[in-house]
């Protein structure tokens, strides 16, 4: 049976239409990465919008060997997951921490973790790389890793505490009264139930790291560890870079974080709490 | 007794081993030009010069490493790496403000460089030193000026071979190219009018210039007022191309004067948007040049901006092969490697000994003929971020038009003051 | 028989949060405190600070630099309640079920993929003078529209682009998460009972995710003050002159730029004073919401 929709018919079209215009907007950037990366840059200079008249690969010749973007996108391979497993692990358990858990301090740590979660990274960058290089770890994955980790956990921990503390308390409260410990209720509980949320973190805590320049650039500096990101940063000239090679550039750096798109996603529609209660 | 000849043998093999270890050097070098690997990049030259110092100092390797090119990323890393107190060895430095920045963590290299110093221009050696002290070798020198396309000069009926030089001259030129549907300035950014500006005092305060650091010169004269509302007139009368202000990237514009968008451009001597890029794209015959426009009541003609250092090598002060890196510093910015840094990248060398003919390129002997009257570039005689802050007020009259062009001048000379 | 579940719970909440607290303590407070110390100094980025007390904010409320990025990061507060407007909406109009809503959302969220550099790029290239939507507004109205050039266009630009459309991607990501925990059949009933659209947004939906309504409000106050560096940076530089100068802008510009790292300190300071604000307000929500 197809599902009854609130709206007219009249209605469905205007929606369809406004998603359309949108979605034209989304794949208009892409469509100009993708076509400007595939131009030769004589080209790009009577031609930077329409399809490209020749297609070249140069561009991501020069992107990935010359400006080694491939080995240094391995490199990033190296880090990031690493980087995300910590990252998830504080996120959650500190999200959950905050946002069910009852302890002395409770706001005014969560004020804390909030207020630390703003600051711009240029601020804290000579600071941060500067305690790096005092634990010895400078050029090192560990260091970049915990540089990141300390970044990006206080934005993923306050949004798993909103989430969890929207969540119903019976859950946890039936859990307690049988007996269960809080890890447990943690691990086999709540956490599957926030499914959609810790997808969501998963996504942007990726994209966060990969895309990140500041830390990376300060705290990795020998050309054997660099990551992708510094690795466009270096290309660039004192007057910028051409758009074909930055383009090409970009797409190389975008490709994984896109596929991690892609794969977690459909975790967003998973684990509805409310069927857990009335059910 | 067997082991004893093995252990023996083995002892021996060690020590020797030890003993090539200890000669192993490596030297690693910083630099923001390194990852340019196109044509008229400066990799090929820099890769060349390692390997020629690696072979004639057997056991050092060179580890030369790229680092963003962006100022303000590029000094916050050599920052980092002088609050560690350990890095690289060798750091290219932009001469001028930066160098006087950080003269406390770079070493003099008096002593090393005695018997070369006197093959640098005396402005080239002022710029990379500081407190007295010669902190940098420069590796090329830069400056500003017009280059225009001969034959669209032809097309438009103008003499190709005579530059517009006065005033009036260049408006009337101006005028005629626009009326050929010719675009009269190919411009890029907020730089076409910034680097105008930098031939335009050149012309007006001569060798004057550094006077308006002090004070002893104004903005707020006649001269510079000029200059002032001739700029304003090109823009307004669409000379200098309005759509190019709005364009989002420089080399967009040195790209589309080379593929014969315009007339005229204001170009680089070194570096990008210079001669070698221009003559090779449009022709080596078709590549007309001039230093700046000429005013009739000003005192001074055809004077030519110059940075006397435009980049160059410092060796670091925790460096633990402080010798051995300043003889790679003398090694890389003399002779050949520095004939062959300029002639590859189209770089202008400071050191008189390694300019070479202009051979192939009329506009370079063009441009080393006005090098007789250069003149420094007022720019970096001030504060560090200067630039950034004089640019933004120059879109503010320029292209924004919420400044007028006396308010322009007068929050320019109080800029000056700062 | 009182619940165990009412008290406090122990030591485990100390345990859960010692990473994120100890990682916190060491890199980011101790930075943050170093930014608010050396404000009150004269200091170019390394080596030895000059104690200067409050010079750096004497010189900063007089700087007409530092006025403009507050008035400009004003403007772009403005444009939050248009973000929270038309995210809920979208999102609320796909959650009810529109065919193809998940490949929908995968697809508005490719700008976010690209990221605010490349955003920035693209943006100023098809914005600019001679570019294609000016070209097209040509041919439709007979006049164009100087995005980048124009001082008060050029910040509202950078509002609607930012502020409103690049959050939409991670906007609809995250409500539909957030919805996903609003009862299906409540809808179903809706439906029956012949409420329109609006009906259950309005009296379903957007109550449901009040949680998420507020942390889009803060997450977007967040991004204006301290995340719109690198779209700002490829888009306009600041420009033209200081009409799309934010105060993080501002304070990048003049740490790194002039090295005058005392001096930006101060600005940043400023910024901390608003994210605190900002937080206290936040947290004044939930303590609403716990009562």
């Amino acid at each position: 049976m197809k599902k009854a929709s609130p709206f007219s018919p009249a209605g469905r079209v205007v929606i369809q239409v406004l998603m359309l215009v949108l979605v034209l907007g989304s794949l208009l950037p892409l469509y100009n990465v993708v076509s400007s990366s595939l131009k030769s840059i004589d080209e790009y200079t009577t031609n930077p919008i329409m399809l490209p008249r020749a297609v070249t690969p140069e561009n991501y010749q020069y992107a990935a060997f010359k400006g080694l973007l491939l080995r240094f996108t391995a490199n990033t391979l190296m880090f990031v997951p690493a980087a995300l497993a910590l990252y998830l692990v504080v996120c959650v358990s500190a999200g959950y921490a905050f946002g069910k858990m009852r302890f002395a301090f409770r706001r005014p740590l969560f004020l804390v973790v909030l207020f630390m979660s703003i600051f711009p990274q240029l601020l804290l960058a000579t600071q941060v790389a500067k305690l790096i290089s005092l634990m010895h770890l400078t050029n090192t994955g560990f260091g970049v890793i915990l540089a990141w980790v300390a970044y990006f956990s206080p934005f993923g921990t306050y949004i798993m505490t909103t989430y969890f503390a929207d969540m119903p308390y019976e859950l946890v409260e039936a859990a307690r009264i049988d007996g269960a410990s809080q890890t447990r209720i943690l691990a086999q509980i709540m956490a599957p139930l926030a499914m959609p949320m810790i997808a969501t973190i998963t996504i942007i805590g990726f994209q966060s790291m990969w895309n990140e320049l500041p830390f990376s650039m300060l705290i990795l500096q020998k050309e054997s560890v660099r990551t992708v990101t510094v690795g466009i940063a270096v290309l660039r000239g004192q007057y910028g870079l051409r758009v074909p090679i930055l383009s090409a550039a970009l797409v190389i750096a975008m490709a994984v974080p896109m596929l991690m798109f892609i794969v977690f996603q459909r975790y967003i529609t998973l684990g509805a709490t409310a069927g857990a209660i009335k059910g | 007794m067997r082991k004893c000849i093995l252990g023996i043998g083995l002892a021996l093999l060690c020590s020797t081993a030890a003993l090539f270890a200890q000669k192993q050097v490596t030297l690693t070098v910083w630099d923001f030009k390194f990852s340019e690997v196109n044509a008229t990049g400066a990799q090929a030259p820099m890769k060349a010069a390692d390997a020629a110092f690696e072979k004639a100092n057997p056991g050092v390797k060179i580890d030369h490493v790229a680092q963003p090119t962006d100022a303000t990323q590029y000094y916050q890393i050599i920052q980092s790496a002088a609050t560690a107190n350990d890095g690289p060895d060798v750091v290219m430095f932009h001469p001028g403000a930066r160098v006087n920045g950080f003269a406390d963590i770079i070493v003099d290299l008096d002593p090393y460089i005695k018997d070369v110093l006197g093959q640098f221009t005396k402005d080239s050696v002022e710029m990379c030193s500081s407190g007295g002290k010669v902190k940098v070798l420069p590796l090329t020198m830069q400056g500003f000026g017009i280059y225009y396309n001969k034959a669209y000069f032809k097309k438009a009926g103008l003499n190709p071979e005579k530059a517009p030089k006065t005033a009036a001259e260049f408006l009337a030129a101006c005028e005629k190219l626009k009326a050929a549907g010719i675009v009269p300035i190919t411009s890029g950014q907020s730089y076409t009018i910034d680097f105008f500006l930098r031939c335009a005092v050149a012309n007006a305060y001569g060798p004057k210039v550094a006077g308006l650091v002090d004070g002893s010169q104004k903005f707020d004269s006649p001269a510079f007022k000029e200059v002032v509302a001739f700029v304003k007139t090109l823009v307004d009368k669409g000379y200098i191309e309005k759509e190019g202000l709005s364009r989002p990237y420089f080399m967009d514009a040195i790209d589309k004067f080379a593929a014969g968008g315009g007339a005229m451009f204001v170009g680089l001597l070194s570096d990008v948007g210079n001669w070698k890029v221009f003559s090779d794209k449009l022709g080596a015959n078709d590549v007309g040049y001039f230093p700046a426009v000429n005013f009739k009541g000003q005192a001074f003609r055809d004077q030519q901006v110059a940075q006397g250092a435009g980049i160059g090598y410092g060796v670091m002060k925790w460096s633990k092969n402080q010798k051995l890196a300043a003889a790679y510093v003398k090694f890389v910015s003399t002779g050949d490697r520095a004939k062959n840094y300029a002639s590859v990248t189209g770089a202008l060398s400071p050191n008189l000994a390694a300019s070479g003919g202009a051979g192939a390129y009329p506009v370079l002997k063009s441009i080393q003929g006005y090098l007789k009257n250069s003149q420094k570039d007022y720019i970096p005689l001030f504060y560090n971020g200067y630039e950034d802050d004089s640019n933004r007020l120059c879109d503010r009259v320029f292209v924004t038009g919420e400044l007028s062009a006396d308010q322009f001048v007068s929050e320019y000379q109080k800029l000056g003051a700062k | 028989m009182r619940h165990r579940g009412l008290e406090r719970d122990g030591a485990a909440p100390y345990l859960f949060l010692a990473p994120l607290l100890a990682l916190l303590a060491l890199f980011i407070i101790y930075p943050v405190v170093m930014n608010i110390v050396v404000s009150f100094t004269e200091w170019k980025g390394y080596g030895p600070w000059r104690w200067i007390g409050l010079d750096n904010y004497k010189a900063m409320v007089a700087d007409d630099q530092f006025w403009t990025s507050i008035r400009n990061t004003g403007l772009m507060i403005l444009y939050i309640p248009l973000s929270t407007i038309v995210t809920v909406l979208i999102a609320a109009l796909l959650r009810e079920g529109i065919r193809g809503w998940k490949a929908y959302r995968a697809i508005l969220y490719i700008p976010n993929l690209l990221g605010y550099v490349l955003m920035g790029v693209i943006f100023s290239i098809y914005l600019r003078d001679d570019g294609p939507v000016n070209a097209a507004l040509k041919w439709l109205t007979g006049s164009m529209v100087h995005f980048l050039i124009d001082p008060a266009i050029a910040i509202n630009s950078v509002g609607l682009l930012l502020v409103v459309w690049l959050h939409l991607g991670f906007g609809l990501i995250y409500f539909l998460a957030a919805m996903n925990g609003i009862d299906k059949s409540i809808y179903e009933a809706a439906l029956i009972d012949g409420a329109s659209f609006w009906h259950t947004l309005f009296k379903v939906t957007i109550p449901s995710v009040r949680f998420a309504v507020e942390f889009w409000v803060v997450f977007n106050f967040i991004e204006v003050f301290a995340r719109m560096f690198s779209f700002i940076q490829t888009f306009t530089q600041g420009g033209p002159g200081y009409s799309t100068f934010t105060l993080e802008y501002g304070i990048f510009i003049t740490g790194f730029s002039k090295f005058k790292v005392g001096y930006s300190s101060a600005w940043s300071v400023v910024l901390f004073v608003f994210c605190a604000i900002i937080s206290v307000a936040q947290i004044r929500l939930m303590k609403r919401r716990d009562a």
